[in-house]
C-alpha cells in the first residue's frame, strides 16, 4: 500500500477481493506497481411476478450477504416492448455476487434476471470508463482506499501512451509434448537464465529469487497453461515452498479445466487455463490469436474490449465483441439479459427463403486476366450495421436503407471501434515500410479487424446477448443489395465484373492500369450504396481457378494473381491450406513468385522454364531426402474421440500411435502432426518419443502432393499445353 | 427406412436417427406443406428451405403456395426452445420439430439444467399432440457430450410412439441402460 495522496499512472489489474471490494493495481509513473482497494457494489436485477419478487426478497434478507433491495423501473429490456418494474439486489462486497446469484437462480429459476453474470472489469469499465492500460490518476487514503478515479485517455485514441512492462519469458528447453524437458529456460531483456527442472528445490528456490528480483509485470511462457505453471505449482505444494507467480500476497492462482466444444461445425479443443493476479500470464500457445497479432494485439484487444489482458488473450474475437455489446448496455442502461429467451418471430418457408441467403457470390469467370483491380467494401458488415442502424431494437425492416435515427445499441457499439480501424487503415497505407510504428498498427489493426469480422456473427450467434436472427439476416440482405448496385455502377462505367464475393468486386476494363481509372467507380458506389469502398489493387495478372473436379464449373474464392506493386495474392490454393506439408506451400509459392515477374497475363509463359526448374529443383532434393522432415508435416485436427473412428482418418491413426507408445490421450479438437510413412500404419506420429526414420518416408505421396499443388498454378495460369493429365507434367519437369 | 410415414392421429411421434434424420423430415415438411398449414420449429439450425422447395415441386405445380403453408421459427438456445414451446397453441395442424435435443446437447448448459428444461418441455409437446400430431426429430449426443444420453431417453419415454431410423437395438439401449459407453449405442457422428 502506498501513503501517496494522488497517483497518475496505467491500470494493469482489476478483480474482486474478499475484504476490499475490488483490488486495483496501478502501474505508476513514479515506476512503482501499487496495490489499491476500492469499494464496488455490484447490482443485478430480477423480474417476474410480484409474489415471487416479495419471496425473493425475503430469501435474499435471510441471506448473511448483505444487500440492498430497491424496485426499479428505468432499465429497458431490449427484447421486450415496455418497461417492468425490477427488484435491484445490491450486493456490497463484489466477491459475494457470483455465489450469491447461483443460490437465487437455483431457488427462483422461473424468474427473469438481468446483469447477473457480466465480468467485473466491464462493470467496473461502464461506472469509470476503465480499460487495461487505461491512464489514471487516482486519489488514495494512506491505507490504499481509492476516493477518487479520473480515466485520461480513451480506447479510441490511435496513440495510447504505453508503460514499459517487465517482461519474463519462461518456456522449457524441450517441447514437452515431444519430450522430457530438462530444464527452463528464462529471458528478461538481456538477462538469460537457465534452470534445471531437476531437482526440484534449487529450481524453485532459484525461480522464487527471480521473481522476486524481476517482479515481472508478464510471464510470457509457451506451454505455460496447459504444463509449465501446473508443474511449478505441484513442485511448490510438495516441497512447501511457496512461489510467487502472483504479485498480489495470499492468493491462489485462477485455473479452468481444459474442454472440447463445438464451435462453427467443428469441434475446437481449450486446453487449460492459469491465470495471475496482479501479474498478466499469457501462454503464446494456448493464446487465442497469438500468430496473428502477438501482444500488441492482446493490448488491443484488452483496450477496446475492457476485458481483462490475461482473458483477452485467450477469448475469442466473439466473446471481445459481445463484451463491448454488454459494456455499452450497461453504460445506456439497457439490461443485459442473463439468458435470451426471445426467439424467431415464425415466418413462412418462402419468407425464409427470401431472407435468409447469406453473403452474394457471382461465380468468377475462369481465365487469366491483366488490367484488373480489386474493390472492397471496408468492414462491409459493420459499416451496414452501423450505416443502417441495425440492432436488435431497432427492428430491421424488409428493405434496410442507410438511416439517420438515434443509432441502437449494436451501432452505438461498433461505430467508434470502426472509425479507428479505418483511421488506422489509412495511417497504415502512408506509412513507409521502415516506419517503426507500422508492426504495431498492423498488430492492432488486425485485433480490431478480428472483432469487426465477429461482429455480424454475433448478431446470429446462439450465446450472444444482443443476437437477433432477424438483424442478421438484414445486414446480409443490404449486404445483397450493396455489391448488386457496385455491379451496376461498375458496368455503367464500362467494367466487366469477373467476380463478387460477398464484400469484393473484381473489374476489368481494357487499358484499366491506374488507380485513378477506378477513382469514378469507386465514387459512384459510394454513392449509391452509402458504404466506404476502396482499390485493394490494380493486378497485373490474376487467374480465377476452375472446379478440380469440372473444369468448366468455376469456384469462388479460387484465385491467385500479382499487384502491380509485386505483392502476390492466394486464395483456395494447397499454399493456404492449414493441412499442407510447408514444404508443399512453399513450393507452390515460389512457382507463384516466379510468375509474378511477369508484367501482364501475356507474359506469363516467358516464365514456364524457370518454373519448371524449380519445381525439378524441389522435387529432386525430396527424392534424395534433403528436405527437412519439419517440412513434411501435415498437421490434422480430430474430429472425435479416437475410439469413434470405424474407419481412422491419417490423424486419428497418428493419435492412436500416441497413444499406444506413450500413453498420452488426445481429446476432440485437438491437432495432431504427422510423416505419412509407407507401409501399415501409414503415419509416424511426430509426437512419439523415437523419431522417424527417413528412409521410411512416404516420398511418393509427397511427390503427389507437390505435383498437384504446381498443376494448380501452371494448369491454372494456362502455361502448360492442355493435357490435364498427370503425366504431361511429369514429363515437362524433368529436364 | 428412408421415409417417415405421414402423421396422421394426434400423438406424440420421435424420430431418433443420426443427423436427426433431417432429410426425411425436410420430405416430410414437403409432403405435409401440399395437403395444407404446418407448423416447424427448428431446434438444431435444421430447417433448409430449397430442399423443400425442390420436393414440394415434385408433388405440386403450386409451390409458394405450398412453401407459405410452412410457418417455422427456429431456436438456437434450449431456453428459445422451450419459450417456442411454450407460445404454441394446441391445434390440429401438424407440428414437427426438426432436432429437438440439439440445443440440450450445448455442452455451455450444465445437464441437470437441461433435463430441468426437457421436463418443461415433454408436457408441451404431449398437450400439443393431444389436438394434432407432433412430430419430433432428435439424434444422439456427439462424443463431445456422450454424457447426456439420458436427455435422449427421457424424449423417448415421453413419446407416443418411436420410429426407429436407428438400428432396434440401439434404441432399446437408450431406453433401458444409463450410461451411453456401456450401451454401445451409435454416438451421432461430429
Amino acid at each position: 500500500m502506498t501513503p501517496a495522496s494522488e497517483l497518475t499512472g496505467w491500470l494493469f489489474d482489476l478483480y474482486a477481493d474478499p475484504q476490499d471490494g475490488v483490488t486495483l493495481w496501478l502501474l505508476g509513473d513514479d515506476g512503482r506497481r501499487h496495490r489499491l482497494r476500492q469499494a464496488f457494489p455490484i447490482t443485478f436485477y430480477a423480474a417476474g411476478p410480484p409474489a415471487r419478487l416479495r419471496e425473493l426478497c425475503r430469501f435474499l434478507k435471510s441471506q448473511p450477504v448483505p444487500v440492498e433491495l430497491a424496485r426499479e423501473e428505468r432499465r429497458r429490456d431490449l427484447f421486450q416492448p415496455s418497461r417492468q418494474p425490477l427488484l435491484a439486489v445490491r450486493v456490497l462486497l463484489a466477491s459475494d455476487q457470483p455465489r450469491l446469484f447461483r443460490q437465487v437462480a437455483r431457488r427462483f429459476p422461473d424468474l427473469t434476471y438481468y446483469d447477473a453474470d457480466v465480468h467485473l472489469s466491464l462493470r467496473h469499465a461502464a461506472v469509470y470508463g476503465t480499460f487495461p492500460l487505461a491512464r489514471c490518476r487516482v486519489q488514495a487514503g494512506p491505507d490504499g482506499t481509492v476516493t477518487a478515479l479520473e480515466v485520461l485517455d480513451s480506447p479510441w485514441d490511435l496513440d495510447p501512451p504505453r508503460p514499459e512492462l517487465r517482461i519474463l519469458e519462461m518456456e522449457p528447453d524441450v517441447d514437452p509434448a515431444r519430450g522430457e524437458p530438462a530444464a527452463l529456460e528464462l529471458r528478461s531483456g538481456r538477462l538469460r537464465y537457465r534452470l534445471p527442472l531437476r531437482p526440484a528445490r534449487p529450481l524453485l528456490v532459484n525461480l522464487r529469487a527471480i521473481l522476486q528480483r524481476l517482479d515481472p509485470d508478464l510471464l510470457l511462457t509457451n506451454r505455460g497453461d496447459t504444463w509449465l505453471l501446473p508443474l511449478l505449482l505441484d513442485l511448490s505444494e510438495e516441497h512447501d515452498l511457496p512461489l510467487p507467480l502472483n504479485r498480489a500476497p495470499g492468493r491462489g492462482v485462477a485455473r479452468r479445466g481444459e474442454r472440447s466444444y463445438f464451435s462453427y461445425g467443428r469441434i475446437v479443443y481449450r486446453g487449460s487455463q492459469v491465470m495471475l493476479f496482479g501479474r498478466w500470464h499469457i501462454d503464446r500457445a494456448n493464446a487465442m490469436m497469438w500468430n496473428d497479432y502477438a501482444l500488441e494485439g492482446v493490448l488491443e484487444s484488452a483496450r477496446v474490449t475492457s476485458l481483462p489482458v490475461q482473458e483477452a488473450a485467450r477469448l475469442s474475437p466473439g466473446t471481445g465483441i459481445s463484451s463491448m455489446q454488454i459494456r455499452q448496455a450497461l453504460v445506456q442502461g439497457v439490461l443485459v439479459p442473463w439468458r435470451k429467451q426471445q426467439s424467431e418471430q415464425p415466418k413462412t418457408a418462402l419468407q425464409l427463403i427470401e431472407s435468409d441467403q447469406g453473403g452474394m457470390v457471382y461465380q468468377p469467370l475462369i481465365g487469366v486476366y491483366s488490367s484488373v483491380g480489386a474493390l472492397d467494401f471496408i468492414s462491409m458488415y459493420p459499416s451496414i450495421m452501423v450505416r443502417c442502424n441495425i440492432s436488435p431494437e431497432t427492428v430491421p425492416l424488409r428493405h434496410v436503407e442507410p438511416s439517420d435515427a438515434d443509432p441502437g445499441l449494436v451501432p452505438r457499439t461498433l461505430a467508434p471501434l470502426l472509425e479507428k480501424r479505418v483511421a488506422l487503415k489509412h495511417r497504415l497505407a502512408g506509412m513507409p515500410g521502415w516506419d517503426p510504428r507500422r508492426a504495431t498498427d498492423k498488430a492492432r489493426s488486425s485485433a480490431q479487424k478480428w472483432l469487426l469480422v465477429t461482429c455480424f456473427g454475433y448478431l446470429g450467434y446462439k450465446n450472444a446477448r444482443f443476437g437477433q436472427i432477424e438483424a442478421h439476416e438484414a445486414v446480409t440482405a443490404y449486404g445483397r443489395e450493396a455489391l448488386m448496385r457496385a455491379k451496376e455502377a461498375a458496368e455503367d462505367h464500362g467494367f466487366t465484373v469477373l467476380h463478387m464475393y460477398v464484400d469484393g468486386l473484381w473489374l476489368h476494363r481494357p487499358g484499366a492500369s491506374q488507380p485513378a481509372d477506378f477513382e469514378p467507380v469507386l465514387m459512384d458506389i459510394l454513392e449509391r450504396t452509402g458504404l466506404p469502398v476502396s482499390l485493394d489493387g490494380i493486378y497485373k495478372w490474376v487467374a480465377f481457378l476452375p472446379s478440380r473436379v469440372d473444369e468448366r464449373t468455376p469456384v469462388p474464392n479460387r484465385y491467385f494473381g500479382a499487384f502491380q506493386d509485386g505483392s502476390i495474392k492466394v486464395r483456395g490454393l494447397a499454399c493456404r491450406r492449414h493441412d499442407s506439408p510447408a514444404w508443399v506451400g512453399s513450393l507452390q509459392m515460389r512457382l507463384i513468385e516466379i510468375f509474378a515477374k511477369a508484367g501482364s497475363a501475356e507474359e506469363l509463359p516467358d516464365y514456364l522454364n524457370e518454373a519448371l526448374n524449380s519445381l525439378h529443383r524441389d522435387l529432386t532434393a525430396l527424392s534424395e531426402g534433403r528436405v527437412p522432415l519439419e517440412e513434411l508435416l501435415v498437421t490434422q485436427r480430430l474430429s472425435r474421440a479416437l475410439d469413434r473412428y470405424t474407419s481412422p482418418s491419417p490423424a486419428a491413426r497418428a493419435a492412436l500411435q500416441l497413444r499406444q507408445v506413450t500413453g498420452r490421450e488426445m481429446r476432440p479438437g485437438q491437432k495432431v502432426r504427422f510423416l505419412f510413412t509407407r507401409g501399415e500404419p501409414g503415419v509416424h506420429a511426430w509426437d512419439l518419443p523415437e523419431p522417424p526414420d527417413p528412409r521410411q518416408i512416404d516420398r511418393e505421396r509427397y511427390r503427389e502432393l507437390a505435383l498437384r499443388a504446381a498443376r494448380e498454378v501452371l494448369e491454372g495460369l494456362r502455361v502448360l499445353p492442355p493435357e490435364p493429365t498427370l503425366l504431361p507434367l511429369e514429363k515437362y519437369t524433368r529436364r | 427406412m428412408n421415409e417417415l410415414a405421414l402423421p396422421i392421429e394426434p400423438q406424440l411421434l420421435v424420430v431418433v436417427a443420426p443427423h436427426a434424420a433431417r432429410d426425411q423430415m425436410l420430405e416430410l415438411a414437403a409432403t405435409l406443406a401440399v395437403r395444407g398449414p404446418l407448423r416447424v420449429v427448428d431446434a438444431g439450425n435444421q430447417f433448409n428451405a430449397y430442399p423443400v422447395a425442390r420436393a414440394v415441386r415434385r408433388h405440386t405445380a403450386r409451390m409458394r403456395a405450398a412453401l407459405e403453408n410452412i410457418r417455422l421459427a427456429r431456436g438456437f438456445t434450449c431456453y428459445q426452445v422451450l419459450a417456442m414451446l411454450e407460445q404454441l397453441q394446441p391445434s390440429s395442424q401438424p407440428t414437427l420439430v426438426f432436432d429437438l435435443l440439439a440445443t440440450f446437447y450445448d455442452e455451455d448448459v450444465p445437464l441437470p439444467q437441461s433435463l430441468e428444461l426437457l421436463d418443461q418441455v415433454l408436457p408441451h409437446l404431449s398437450a400439443l399432440s393431444k389436438a394434432g400430431p407432433v412430430v419430433v426429430s432428435a439424434r444422439p449426443p456427439g462424443t463431445v457430450v456422450a454424457e447426456r444420453l439420458p436427455l435422449l431417453q427421457k424424449l423417448l419415454d415421453g413419446a407416443d410412439a418411436v420410429y426407429p431410423l436407428l438400428p432396434p437395438e440401439a434404441l432399446q439401449a437408450a431406453r433401458r441402460l444409463p450410461a451411453p459407453r456401456q450401451l454401445g449405442l451409435p454416438l451421432d457422428p461430429d
